[in-house]
């Protein structure tokens, strides 16, 4: 069977709230699914859920095929690795990975020999006998990682799990997380606030908000094609313009904007399912977008007139904060590449174009 | 800055050594001294306090402390246990008024509530007129003046010294520790005693300490709850003083108590550091947030 997770028009409440929204996704089997999402979206409360902490107030959760409506955790086929870790402070790491195992009541050379083969995985050989408190937080992290994974769980649950690391171990354990999914059999839930985690490690994403799934896709299909402008604008760095379509041929849109300087109108290459007159907004994101001095020659080219309000290094870009009209402000990242172009300075008026195709229109 | 502190320090200090030192010297040196033939102390040397009290007729007196103290400290961990748990696992408002109101027998005297005690204990009393109302007493209610009114009273003024330490080190318990333990597959009984005592254990060494130490040696208790055979050691040094007046054998015995729970006290105090000792080891020994060495190769790798 395909799915190994559904919720079906799963429902949470919390207070007069609805943590969670009539909520239906599925996970497919050994795949790496994410719920993206801010703060109170719900995406804990349906973490929880799925471990079994909580009971749904309406709608069913079944892992494997099973539903799991009156399973407590214990008998659930899922383990989780905690926001902050909870690992047992009196106890070793080895006798934290081994708990589970113990409570199963596995043999006592299976559960050493699993519990060495584990820390072994994640990289924590010989750290058998140290307890957490002495770990850096990277190594509680694999620490807490070892723990659920030494169970083989049919899917692996984590809550934020690189929150609390900083930038470089972040790498680290985004290649390490996506490591042992390749080597099968596990598939992941994962929750988190964290765009860029969710869009490396997943191999699909639920973007959730207000308790619901807004849109769920590939991390491709939800970076470029967002289904609306809240996604657009919570997932990665945006620009937008507010227009009205003035035509409809085909596979082209044309957008006219209101208020934006020397007003071409703007052509925007995208399936149809949209009518001529209706409000849209246009999305464009930073890196899709060039600066010139001149007007770039090109078909297929769309070119707006904009001013320089403000230029940042940033290392290994430089942000430029570009003024199109009174209301209208854009930001362009362009790579610090040492190249040809001199750089732009404040109050300097240029040209940004960008290709037809590189633009998306969600409902306005 | 230091002057400072010595300053602020010796007032302490003094209190301590006029307070407690003094007197404790005294004591030590009465007790290698005789009894006077009318109470006095008379400064002959002699170690036969010490052998006196070896006397096979004291063993009862030892035993029963022991014994007492013993199920007090039991007791009062077998009730304190979920009442601190309840305590610490209410919201936080909550917890603020069950402390406060497991503080408020403090507010009357320790004696005057004893007394009260007697009243409730005594045959015709508020809990034997009760239990014969309801025909749950067939035979006389005859509880004071035991051994088990004793306990009672014991287990009831001591029951907060173990409650507070052990709802400190339940508060801090993190409740997804339970939720892993959970998710980990153990039972409540085995998540009860694989997380929550071992979490809960200093907080119990501590209460333990704090309940046994005073009732070993306690007084008022026995003395007005316990019958004449329930004396306990508190009982035999303020008779040794008080009634007997052989001060010397008083301060012995006193000096006797007081090594022994010292001992019992390293002995716990000692395991104790070590557990925790080697987990601060740990603590020393890792960078602090550093990138380790495995993650190194990992970049490397890469």
């Amino acid at each position: 069977m395909e799915w190994i997770v559904e919720l079906t028009d799963v429902v949470k409440r919390q207070g007069s709230t609805l943590a969670v929204n009539h909520l239906s996704l599925q996970i497919r089997r050994g795949e790496f699914f994410s719920i993206l999402g801010p703060s109170g979206s719900g995406k804990t409360t349906t973490l929880r859920l799925l471990a079994g902490f909580d009971d749904p107030d309406h709608g069913d959760i079944a892992i494997g095929g099973r539903s799991m409506r009156q399973v407590p955790p214990q008998r659930r086929p899922v383990n989780t690795v905690f926001q902050q870790y909870a690992l047992f402070p009196h106890m070793t790491v080895a006798q934290n990975v081994a708990f589970g195992l113990e409570m199963r009541d596995e043999p006592r050379s299976t559960i050493r020999r699993r519990v060495h083969e584990t820390l072994a995985m994640v990289k924590l050989a010989g750290k058998d006998n140290r307890y957490p408190a002495g770990l850096s937080g990277g190594e509680q992290q694999r620490v807490a990682l070892a723990r659920a994974l030494v169970n083989q769980p049919s899917v692996l649950l984590l809550d934020e799990p690189l929150s609390a690391l900083d930038q470089q171990l972040r790498r680290e354990m985004q290649m390490g997380l996506k490591a042992i999914q390749e080597q099968g059999g596990i598939t992941f839930g994962c929750v988190t606030h964290h765009q860029e985690d969710a869009l490396m490690l997943s191999d699909r994403l639920a973007v959730m908000r207000e308790g619901r799934a807004l849109q769920i896709g590939t991390p491709k299909e939800v970076y470029e094609q967002p289904a609306d402008a809240w996604i657009a604008d919570f997932i990665g760095l945006s620009n937008s313009l507010r227009g009205c379509l003035a035509a409809v041929n085909g596979m082209s849109c044309t957008v006219q904007v209101p208020g934006l300087a020397g007003a071409e109108p703007i052509t925007v290459r995208q399936p149809g399912r949209w009518q001529e007159g209706a409000a849209v907004i246009l999305v464009v994101r930073p890196e899709r977008l060039r600066l010139s001095r001149e007007r770039a020659v090109g078909s297929g080219l769309n070119q707006v007139r904009a001013r320089v309000a403000d230029v940042r290094y940033g290392g290994s870009e430089l942000h430029h904060r570009l003024r199109l009209s009174e209301q209208i402000e854009w930001t362009v990242n362009v790579m610090n590449s040492g190249s040809d172009q001199k750089p732009f300075i404040m109050g300097e008026e240029l040209f940004i174009a960008w290709g037809e195709q590189d633009a998306v229109l969600v409902a306005g | 800055m230091r002057r400072l502190s010595a300053w602020l320090l010796a007032p302490a200090c003094l209190w301590t050594l006029a307070c407690f030192l003094l007197p404790m010297g005294l004591m030590l040196a009465v007790s290698f001294a005789s009894r006077g033939p009318y109470g006095g102390v008379e400064w002959t040397f002699t170690l036969g306090n010490y052998t006196e009290l070896l006397d096979p007729l004291y063993w009862r007196i030892y035993g029963r402390s022991l014994l007492l103290a013993g199920a007090t400290t039991a007791l009062c961990a077998l009730l304190g246990f979920p009442l601190a748990y309840a305590i610490a696992a209410s919201p936080p408002p909550q917890q603020r008024l069950w402390l406060f109101l497991l503080l408020i027998p403090f507010w009357t005297n320790f004696l005057v509530r004893t007394y009260a005690w007697m009243f409730i204990l005594r045959t015709d009393g508020i809990l034997g007129s009760m239990l014969t109302m309801l025909g749950l007493s067939p035979t006389a209610f005859e509880v004071l003046y035991s051994d088990t009114a004793v306990l009672i009273g014991l287990v009831y003024g001591y029951l907060p010294f173990m409650v507070l330490p052990l709802y400190v080190a339940l508060e801090r318990m993190d409740p997804a520790w339970l939720e892993a333990g959970y998710d980990l597959y153990a039972s409540d009984w085995a998540v009860f005693r694989r997380i929550v005592v071992p979490s809960a254990r200093p907080g119990l060494i501590a209460g333990s300490v704090l309940v046994f130490i005073p009732s070993l040696g306690a007084y008022i208790t026995p003395d007005l709850l316990g019958g004449a055979r329930s004396m306990m050691l508190g009982n035999l040094i303020q008779h040794e003083y008080l009634v007997i007046r052989d001060w010397p054998l008083g301060s012995a015995a006193s000096l006797v108590l007081m090594a022994g729970v010292l001992v019992g006290a390293a002995i716990l105090f000692r395991n104790e550091s070590q557990l925790s000792g080697a987990r601060q080891r740990d603590e020393a020994a890792s960078p602090p947030a550093s990138p380790d060495v495995t993650g190194q190769t990992e970049r490397g790798a890469a």
